[in-house]
């Protein structure tokens, strides 16, 4: 068979084409301590600037393996770009948002025509440029953001649970709000070059609100960004947290191309719940590829591959003091895996 | 209304999800003579316990029990002062749940469900909130020393979970570790990483934490 770029062969995968061999990716966030410390290029620095973003991107690429470059490492620069108060990262933690400010539909309507021109969603714009420019023709550039359900999660607060439930005129204005975003952001993103689109929307799962809360929150919106991508020809891919099977034909019926699923779900039924959708994960970040040798990587690795996945990757997002043998001993399982 | 038929309309504002109603069946109820243990034990809890169990069965889902512990929170705030009263100071009840989501962390929909749980339960509470620190939480044990304490971290996230460990250490470190039973929970917490680090015990969710709790107190 042919030989790909990595570019070549993860957009095929990702879309139902024949490859070699698995692509070795994480779609969720590759940055560690050791890279950082290899880069030159720590958190929480490397949120806020864009050269050190790329830096500890690339480092996913060169000190790991990964066969795709991905930015940002935090899903809270959306929530900043609209006000919400954040509680910094430091060198080993992502940032988190901590204040809200929208209670009501009024409180949309302030909001209404900000420019994409400020904040740290260009810095993750510039840095897809970077990496674009110096590794686009070759690897994947992954672009990722919040998802419009977790995002109005951020800007409404906990509440937003019982908005959806209560105040359903509400609750929909402000998915419409977020999802007008969350395409303007992701076009931009690919303006920049990214072609490979991550919606992380941890909170937006079916097993907390139900299939029908899921239906119709976040489905239709969902559906809009990846109609967006998919018009630019950038395939999808989502994650949401915690055990998804029973909801992952309903994540499908978004058009996504592929399914990001956590330790929690098991890989096989997962793999039997979808139509076309490529699954992805689903290592745990901590009882595995933080805290057990390389031996045992590629033993769980094996049985992710053995049930079926996609692309083998982590579960959720790579925990800042994982070692890099234990990261290279999954880009390993997956680089020589043929489907 | 007779006693039961009080207690079943306080059931059933739980299950309902009717906060208004709620606080006023509360009310009502004290007016016609019930003690608050009687309206918590009898008439509020046995409704959390049908949120809980429709939940586990996925009946209803979060907004339904954030709603429900929102009518029981409206309760609660009723029947706290007069259940101040009727206990006494010696009554430690199911004893001291010291409830907190860890450093890092501001996700807090789980530890308030379990808060209200455990309440509901018999436990006095202290609630330290959000994104506490460890020195905070051994503080805070070390000021309760004596009384039967536990401790109820949660984290939703997988970085803020590794907190957890440090916390067990730190009271540990500080003598601490034999006053309390210690019980975390959040999506990344797991059987396996509780005996890591050295906790007593998680739980699936909240119904399932109130029970753990109790047995882990006898």
């Amino acid at each position: 068979m042919a030989e790909y770029t990595p570019k070549e062969r993860l957009a095929r995968a990702l879309t139902g084409q024949p490859v070699d061999r698995m692509p070795a990716i994480s779609v969720t966030q590759t940055g560690t301590v050791d890279q950082m410390e290899a880069s030159g290029a720590f958190w929480p620095e490397a949120n806020e600037d864009a050269e050190k973003m790329a830096a500890l991107a690339e480092a996913g690429h060169n000190v790991v393996g990964f066969e795709a470059v991905r930015v940002p490492f935090d899903i809270t620069a959306e929530a900043e770009f609209f006000g919400c108060e954040i509680k910094p990262g430091t060198r080993e933690q992502q940032p988190s948002v901590i204040g809200h400010v929208i209670s009501n539909t009024e409180d949309i309507e302030k909001f209404k025509g900000y420019s994409l021109d400020h904040g740290r969603i260009g810095v993750v714009c510039d840095a897809i440029r970077i990496l674009a420019d110096k590794y686009g023709d070759e690897l994947p550039v992954m672009g990722s953001m919040i998802g419009p359900f977790s995002l109005a999660q951020h800007l409404n607060g906990d509440d937003w649970f019982m908005a959806i439930f209560t105040d359903e005129a509400f609750g929909l204005a402000l998915m419409e709000f977020t999802t007008d975003f969350c395409v303007a952001y992701a076009k931009k993103m690919v303006e920049n070059g990214a072609d490979t689109m991550v919606i992380i929307d941890p909170t937006a799962s079916a097993q907390l609100i139900g299939a029908e809360f899921y239906e119709k929150f976040v489905v239709p919106y969902h559906a809009k960004i990846v109609d967006a991508m998919h018009e630019a020809d950038v395939p999808v891919v989502l994650h949401i947290c915690g055990d998804t099977t029973k909801g992952l034909a309903l994540m499908e019926s978004s058009g996504v191309d592929a399914i990001s699923v956590d330790q929690n779900v098991d890989v096989a039924t997962a793999v039997g719940n979808v139509d076309k959708a490529v699954i992805v994960g689903n290592l745990d970040p901590v009882n595995v590829l933080w805290n057990q040798t390389p031996e045992v990587v590629k033993e769980e690795s094996q049985k992710v591959l053995d049930a079926g996945v996609g692309l083998l990757a982590p579960g959720c997002g790579i925990v800042s003091k994982t070692p890099t043998e234990n990261l290279q001993a999954m880009v390993e399982m997956a680089k020589s895996h043929k489907y | 209304m007779s006693k039961q038929e009080i207690l079943d309309k306080l059931r059933d504002t739980i299950v309902n999800q009717n906060i208004n109603g709620c606080a006023e069946a509360t009310q009502e109820a004290l007016d016609s003579g019930l003690t608050a243990v009687e309206i918590i034990n009898a008439g509020l809890s046995p409704g959390m316990k049908i949120v809980g169990d429709k939940f586990e069965a996925a009946e209803i889902y979060l907004p339904q029990i954030m709603m429900s512990a929102k009518a029981m929170n409206a309760a609660m705030e009723i029947l706290l002062p007069v259940l101040e009263e009727e206990k006494g100071e010696a009554d430690e009840g199911a004893g001291l749940a010291i409830t907190y989501v860890q450093e890092g962390d501001i996700h807090d929909i789980g530890h308030r469900l379990v808060t209200t749980m455990l309440g509901a339960n018999g436990f006095k509470i202290v609630d330290m909130g959000v994104d506490v620190p460890n020195e905070k939480v051994t503080e805070e044990v070390a000021n309760n020393k004596g009384k039967k304490i536990l401790l109820v971290g949660s984290a939703l996230m997988t970085t803020s979970m590794l907190g957890q460990k440090d916390t067990v250490e730190m009271l540990s470190e500080e003598g601490l570790r034999d006053s309390v039973k210690i019980m975390f929970g959040g999506a990344p917490v797991s059987e396996k990483w509780i005996e890591e680090i050295g906790a007593d015990a998680t739980a699936e969710n909240a119904a399932d934490a109130a029970r753990v709790a109790l047995n882990l107190m006898k």
